[in-house]
């Protein structure tokens, strides 16, 4: 009851927005053409999520490029971050190579990739993964930098091999700063996919939206955008509960 | 000065690497330019005007698109982080609106404000303003109880603890929002620019790619890097201006 | 002798509302404290005294009771208290010398007169030196004596001071002791202190107020007759530190 009524408010907010939506462009004081009413919105929705089935089609296709985009970068940015906490030869080497490329916006990479691969897969998966490395790398390794010195310590007192302490005081000990690298670039790589769509693709859920807007089929695009919050909420709740599990020590906030 | 050389060996190396690669042919100019050709682009590009005149309008579009979501954060910050009534009502709908990846906004934007000035502001505005406004918002519920009360006692109104208080207290937090907002803002403006301009570094980099002019490509590359850093800068110099003390 | 600055704490309560019901701060709280005089506030954790404090400060509503200055009911917050936190109580984007500045303005006090008042208070705190440092720059116990300058410079007539020495060194705990009773001694001012350490308590009060644990009541009122600066090794004052012990360990009993 406590927990409804402090959700009032924001269902009001809500229900209000959608009304002054559907009462605007059914009075025709703002064009259709311009905003088509939330009635139409939903219908389309019903049409092409459910009757019909094409669209599955390009939200399949970009999940899978968010998803590869997202993994390759978690490999990768894991896999130098701890390369670099744990070696002083490996830090001297990538970490001002990397914070050099840092400040670039990588989505610029993006003509430079379709150059190299065309405008397949690859070059849209490695956009992504240009953007979201860099955060994982930085987190992986300040995380490891991080690491109480007296858990080494004791660690090395208690007479752990290397193996041993990174499996069990180095990985356990960075992963949360790991993790919250991989919450904040969740929603970042499904960012980055929408615009590689919109730049250099022919098919995907954003080059969906991107498609209809030129076509002033606003409708649909309006779809597309509630696809993309969908598919967004979900990849983000998804790597926050892989995430909650992974360190489940760790104080919820 | 040494030290400074040795930390950026690995660039060195590479660049060597790069440059040896392109001149003896073993990479092919579809592939990688020659690293001079690039560095050739760039002064070329810098001294006729071209290259100056992208850097430029892009560097504009981001800053206006920057300073107009930071007067609207703010306000938007200490409307909903001042009002207990107007809070409970706008923060859902602020934070729901933020559910949208919004780069998918801008096929929209794009619909309703055409190529234009406007659209390249609102659509870094749409990306740039949330950071900002949550930080203020953030900022203004974290504001140590103890100062407000230390200022009561001195005889200060709530009208005058907003100034003398509130206001000093967020500003860290805004800095730190606007850090947030410049790269994501620097991202946008390049793709609105890809999508549909007829000026920026971000059209000069697709049409480049389009061309295959990979020297002139990476000459807009750089210079984008260039106002990244640049950028992320000044924000830091406004910092430490605004807020002497925070060490 | 202060004629001004007689507080009286009248069965004050104070409730909390929680998710279920409400969290009992303070009950039926009753104690006098004369002009000028020292009393501190003593009790376990948890037990209201802060929000005793704050009670007396203005800055929180009562549930029930009354608490009045010089026979005036008190409503909010007002400059004939000023009040003094265990940390941060400075304004950290000032400069300590602003910050007294700031503590100045609203009496009207500027110009030539505030810069004379903010060199006496800031001399008298022993941070004539320190004045263009922001707060940050100084240490804990150079923080503490300089929210008390900034206290002391617009002229409460009642001094709030919750657990002021709480985050300091023990060492620098010690001085801040000797250096409160000078201040006091010479202030003339009635001082409302909380904290939770027996050893200030002895060493500061004329009168302790012993509190209970939650909901905090009044246990026992213990005067200390002794006289300043006190000496430790009086046998008397182990006594009265052996008395409020055994008040108080009753109350913090391991669960």
């Amino acid at each position: 009851m406590e927990r409804l009524r402090s959700l009032g408010p924001g269902l009001i907010s809500f229900a209000v927005v959608a009304l002054v939506w559907e009462g605007i462009t059914q009075s025709g004081f703002v064009p259709r053409y311009f905003l088509p009413p939330l009635s139409t919105v939903l219908a389309e929705a019903w049409l092409l999520l459910v009757q019909d089935s094409s669209l599955y089609g390009d939200i399949g296709i970009s999940i899978v490029r968010i998803g590869a985009g997202f993994a390759l970068s978690l490999a990768f940015g894991v896999v130098c971050g701890t390369a670099a906490g744990l070696s002083r030869r490996a830090e001297s080497f990538l970490v001002p190579s990397i914070s050099t490329i840092a400040p670039v916006p990588k989505v610029a990479f993006l003509p430079l990739f379709v150059v190299w691969f065309g405008i397949g897969e690859l070059a849209k998966i490695l956009v992504v993964f240009a953007n979201n490395f860099y955060q994982l790398f930085v987190n992986t390794f300040s995380g490891i930098k991080e690491i109480d010195q007296r858990y080494l310590w004791a660690a090395a007192s208690m007479g752990f091999s290397r193996y041993e302490l990174i499996r069990y005081v180095v990985l356990p000990g960075s992963l949360p700063y790991i993790i919250s690298g991989a919450r904040i670039t969740a929603p970042v790589a499904v960012v980055i996919i929408v615009l590689a769509e919109m730049v250099a693709a022919r098919n995907g859920i954003g080059f969906f939206t991107y498609q209809m807007a030129r076509d002033y089929r606003l409708a649909e695009m309006f779809v597309g955008l509630g696809v993309l919050a969908v598919i967004s909420i979900a990849f983000d709740a998804i790597v926050s509960a892989v995430g909650r599990r992974l360190t489940h020590w760790e104080p919820t906030s | 000065m040494l030290d400074g050389v040795l930390y950026f060996y690995p660039l060195i190396i590479l660049a060597s690497l790069w440059e040896i690669g392109t001149a003896f042919e073993l990479i092919g100019e579809d592939v990688l330019p020659r690293l001079d050709f690039v560095f050739a682009s760039l002064w070329r590009g810098l001294g006729d005007g071209e290259l100056l005149w992208h850097t430029a309008v892009s560097l504009f579009r981001v800053v206006g698109g920057l300073v107009i979501a930071c007067l609207l954060g703010v306000a938007f910050g200490l409307w909903t982080g001042l009002s207990k009534r107007w809070d409970a009502y706008l923060m859902p709908l602020l934070v729901g609106s933020q559910a949208f990846p919004r780069s998918a906004l801008l096929p929209l934007f794009i619909v309703w404000l055409g190529l234009g000035e406007t659209q390249k502001l609102v659509v870094i505005v749409s990306v740039a303003f949330f950071p900002i406004m949550i930080n203020t918002y953030e900022g203004l519920k974290r504001v140590n109880e103890s100062h407000v009360w230390a200022a009561l006692s001195m005889g200060y109104s709530n009208r005058e603890i907003l100034r003398l208080v509130k206001i000093p207290a967020i500003l860290p937090y805004i800095i730190s929002g606007l850090r947030i907002a410049v790269p994501m803002s620097v991202t946008m403006m390049v793709v609105a620019e890809m999508v549909g301009a007829y000026s920026g570094l971000g059209q000069l980099v697709i049409i480049a790619g389009q061309t295959y002019e990979l020297a002139k490509m990476f000459a807009g590359i750089v210079l984008l890097g260039l106002m990244g850093l640049l950028l992320d800068r000044a924000v830091e110099a406004l910092g430490r201006w605004t807020t002497p003390w925070n060490r | 002798m202060a004629t001004q600055g007689r507080l009286a704490v009248e069965s004050v309560s104070k409730s909390y509302p929680v998710r279920e019901g409400a969290v009992v701060a303070l009950s039926d709280v009753t104690f006098d404290v004369a002009a000028g005089q020292f009393v501190v506030l003593i009790g376990p954790s948890g037990c209201g005294k802060s929000t005793l404090l704050h009670c007396i400060g203005g800055f929180v509503e009562l549930t029930d009771g009354n608490i009045r200055l010089d026979d005036s009911a008190i409503r909010g917050p007002g400059s004939d208290r000023g009040i003094v936190f265990q940390r941060e109580a400075l304004f950290p984007w000032m400069t300590v010398e602003d910050n007294l500045r700031a503590a100045l303005r609203p009496k009207g006090i500027t110009g030539a007169e505030a810069e004379e008042l903010i060199d006496t208070y800031l001399k008298a705190v022993g941070l004539g030196e320190s004045r263009r440092l922001y707060p940050r720059e100084l240490s804990g116990g150079m923080q503490q004596r300089a929210a008390i300058a900034r206290t002391l410079i617009y002229q409460p007539s009642v001094l709030l001071l919750d657990e002021p020495l709480g985050a300091l060194d023990a060492q620098t705990r010690e001085l801040m002791k000797e250096w409160l009773v000078g201040i006091w001694l010479r202030e003339q001012k009635t001082v409302v202190y909380v904290t939770h350490d027996l050893d200030e308590a002895v060493f500061l009060a004329q009168k302790v107020v012993v509190l209970s644990a939650r909901p905090g009541r009044v246990k026992r009122i213990v005067d200390v007759n002794l006289r300043y600066p006190r000496d430790r090794r009086d046998p008397r004052y182990e006594e009265k530190r052996e008395q409020l012990w055994k008040l108080i360990r009753d109350e913090v009993r391991f669960d």
